[in-house]
């Protein structure tokens, strides 16, 4: 990891702000990156037209719109969009239909740090 | 008479007829000739002509009786006729094809026309001929292959019956404690045994179909002589065999074949030598020609009677020899290293005779490899094979994590207890979605998988573990040895693969690639940064907010909003490492009715008022 990685930019999707606390200081802490949060989807559609924005983390369960419906329309709208599900339900169902659904890694909560690091090495 | 020309019998009382016939015809065939009606049965019996040319009018027996006598003849009913006659009503014709003539020419006839139809004639007996030899040859093949299953399944199902019977002769503790090591020993053997046949028969298949692919590689001749003599040295001494290498120098050090194959055909020739010589001496002599390498066996065994030395390299023959049971081995060794030996461009004799000792002699093409020197007298360079092989029997301990996927318990049972005599630590799970899951909430080091398994196989789960982004290495574990198979696994992503029954050996180096030895321990744990600190204070602080939520819900009865807020403070729980609550959420998560959910409730609060 070298190179300039405040300029890529995250956007963590997740109803619950202690988990996206989380994620917001784990992924500065290892990448120096921006971190945007947004709790909830119809919020996260505007946030991503409106800002350049590298890898998104999309929660799978959510009140309102869940996350894999969210993954189809963001993917929809936006056919190079990155997004990385995750979930406290790290099903092989769900991970199917992520993965058919184009997202580009799936992590189950409770999060790994390692896990972290590597799909967004991945990716950004 | 040239025997590839047809014969054709020309019959007809008028001898400028046959003049002409035979004058047209003779550039094609060979021609006899008959003169009258019984002339014809006669000559017809003793030369079985191909065709025969037949007119209609002759005196005393005339064609069409000729035909009808020739028809109640066993060796002469099949004989195409053709009528050639003056006689050219439509009634007469059709009498003539009626009694089974193959066609029918009237006189005057044109050359051309009689040509075309004799040849259309000998052209259909010609194919017919084809067609029942090569139905023959069919029959033939599918005989042998039909006595050649039979005898495999007779020998696949005596060593099966040996295996099924100790072992529920165990499960039914028939067997006192001694007893039972001994059953073991035979179920093992037996065991072994059958796998041996299997290799065989797929080795054999596959030099059927020429499939069989021949390496080209540098081997070093000394140190494959060593092998062969390390590997046979403690069972001939056993067996109180002077066991000799007799190496006639000059001798390349270096040779460029297939050195599996190499050492299948030395080992198979020699195994038997061993096998089948009670008392005296097995010899190996390795001399070179210009260009041939000679590898001569020699024993001073039971020899081999010459009517059964050509069967001997037969596998249909060999296969049903009891004799193999007994001496243990499959019978088809043989049958397969004469094979292998003309693959690599040589061939095996042999010289024996009964109660003399055999003598198989096995050449080879000779290449050099690139680095070789010729030999005068053998190097010294034993210790290497030594070591290699005292390094086999230790088993050095291993750390790390492995998921073990596979539906056959008893297999996935056995993998396991290999894996834990390494040392490390097995999750086992039955089918590719648990693998997939497991793997996504675990961290492992590697994982071991089968390919077929219900719900989910192994292929698809490597598949959708990738595309989750996760990187841990896997080894395909299958039943499926052949090459293209594993060349495919490879490119799938598969790490490695483990062919079934799995060989201790080559599980254990293979795990000795991609796990970390014992001393290099533990990977320090995760960070635990000073805002981990202050996230989880803040977690414990928001726990009375998130709880409230919940009793809200209950109060309520709203079901959704209650999954809800019991499923958001189970990933945070589980975020932070707080089990109990996990639990409590996820059970939470799950209930149906309100009753339950307040006593959930209840044990929430306890546990949470338990967090500082």
């Amino acid at each position: 990891m070298d190179k300039n990685h405040s300029s890529f930019t995250v956007l963590v999707v997740d109803d619950d702000a202690d988990v996206r606390a989380f994620l917001r200081s784990t992924l500065r802490n290892l990448f120096q990156c921006n971190v945007i949060e947004s709790h909830s989807p119809e919020q996260a559609v505007l946030l991503y037209e409106k800002q350049h924005i590298d890898l998104v983390f999309l929660d799978i369960q959510m009140p309102g719109m869940d996350g894999l419906t969210l993954l189809q329309e963001l993917r929809a709208l936006h056919k190079n969009i990155k997004i990385v599900m995750i979930s406290a339900h790290g099903t092989a169902d769900n991970v199917k239909k992520a993965v058919s659904e184009g997202a580009v890694g799936f992590i189950v909560k409770p999060f790994n740090m390692q896990r972290i690091k590597a799909v967004v090495e991945k990716f950004i | 008479m040239d025997t590839n020309r047809p014969v054709a019998l020309l019959v007809d009382d008028e001898k400028a007829n046959l003049r002409l016939l035979s004058e047209l015809l003779r550039q094609d065939m060979d021609i006899a000739l008959a003169i009258s009606g019984y002339q014809a049965l006669d000559k017809a019996c003793k030369l079985k002509p191909d065709l025969i040319l037949l007119d209609v009018v002759m005196p005393e027996l005339d064609g069409f009786e000729t035909l009808k006598a020739l028809q109640t003849n066993a060796s002469t009913k099949d004989i195409p006729v053709i009528f050639v006659t003056g006689l050219d009503s439509a009634h007469d014709e059709e009498k003539g094809l009626r009694l089974g003539a193959k066609d029918y020419i009237a006189k005057p006839f044109s050359p051309e026309v009689v040509k075309a139809r004799v040849n259309a004639q000998l052209e259909i007996i010609h194919q017919r001929q084809k067609l029942q030899q090569v139905s023959q040859e069919l029959a033939l093949a599918d005989e042998a292959k039909s006595r050649f299953l039979a005898n495999m399944s007779h020998e696949i199902r005596t060593p099966l019956t040996t295996v099924i019977g100790y072992a529920e002769a165990i499960l039914a503790g028939e067997f006192r404690e001694d007893e039972q090591q001994q059953a073991l020993a035979a179920i093992s053997q037996n065991g072994k045994h059958l796998l041996e046949l299997l290799n065989d028969i797929l080795d054999l298949a596959k030099i059927e179909d020429n499939r069989l692919e021949i390496e080209k590689l540098p081997v070093d001749l000394m140190g494959m002589l060593e092998e062969i003599r390390v590997l046979f040295a403690d069972k001939a001494l056993k067996k109180g065999l002077a066991f000799q290498l007799s190496p006639q120098f000059p001798l390349p050090s270096q040779i460029i074949t297939d050195p599996t194959r190499l050492k299948q055909i030395l080992v198979n020739l020699v195994g038997n030598a061993i096998k089948f010589t009670e008392k005296g001496f097995v010899q190996i002599r390795i001399s070179c020609e210009p260009r041939t390498l000679i590898f001569e066996v020699k024993d001073s065994g039971i020899g081999i009677a010459k009517e059964q030395q050509t069967l001997l390299f037969d596998a249909f023959t060999q296969a049903e020899a009891s004799v193999n049971r007994l001496h243990g081995g499959t019978g088809l060794g043989l049958a397969i290293s004469k094979d292998l030996a003309l693959k690599l461009g040589g061939d095996i004799s042999l010289l024996s005779e009964k109660g003399q000792g055999s003598c198989f002699i096995f050449h080879m093409n000779l290449h050099e490899g690139p680095d070789n020197q010729w030999l005068t007298t053998i190097p010294l360079s034993p210790q290497k094979i030594s070591q290699q092989h005292a390094g086999k029997s230790k088993v050095s301990k291993l750390s790390g994590r492995v998921l073990l996927a596979d539906d056959y318990n008893e297999g996935r049972e056995l993998v396991c207890r290999m894996l834990q005599t390494l040392g490390v630590q097995v999750t086992q799970v039955s089918d590719g979605a648990q693998l997939l899951e497991k793997s996504l909430a675990e961290h492992f080091d590697l994982i071991l998988t089968d390919i077929n398994m219900p719900v989910m196989n192994g292929a698809e789960a490597l598949r959708l573990l990738r595309s989750a982004g996760i990187d841990t290495p896997v080894i395909a574990l299958t039943a499926n040895a052949m090459t293209h198979d594993v060349e495919s696994y490879l490119q799938q992503g598969f790490a490695g693969h483990l062919a079934k029954p799995i060989v201790r050996d080559h599980f254990f180096r293979l795990m000795q690639q991609f796990l970390l030895p014992e001393e290099q321990g533990e990977k320090p744990p995760l960070q635990s940064s000073k805002e981990m600190i202050a996230l989880k204070a803040r977690f414990i602080s928001s726990l009375p907010a998130r709880l409230d939520a919940i009793k809200q819900a209950i109060q309520q009865q709203d079901l959704p909003q209650l999954q809800q807020a019991a499923h958001t403070l189970k990933g945070a729980a589980a975020l932070f490492e707080q089990a109990t609550l996990t639990q409590l959420a996820k059970s939470m998560e799950n209930v149906t009715d309100f009753k339950a959910a307040g006593e959930l409730y209840a044990a929430l609060m306890a546990a949470s008022k338990q967090l500082h």
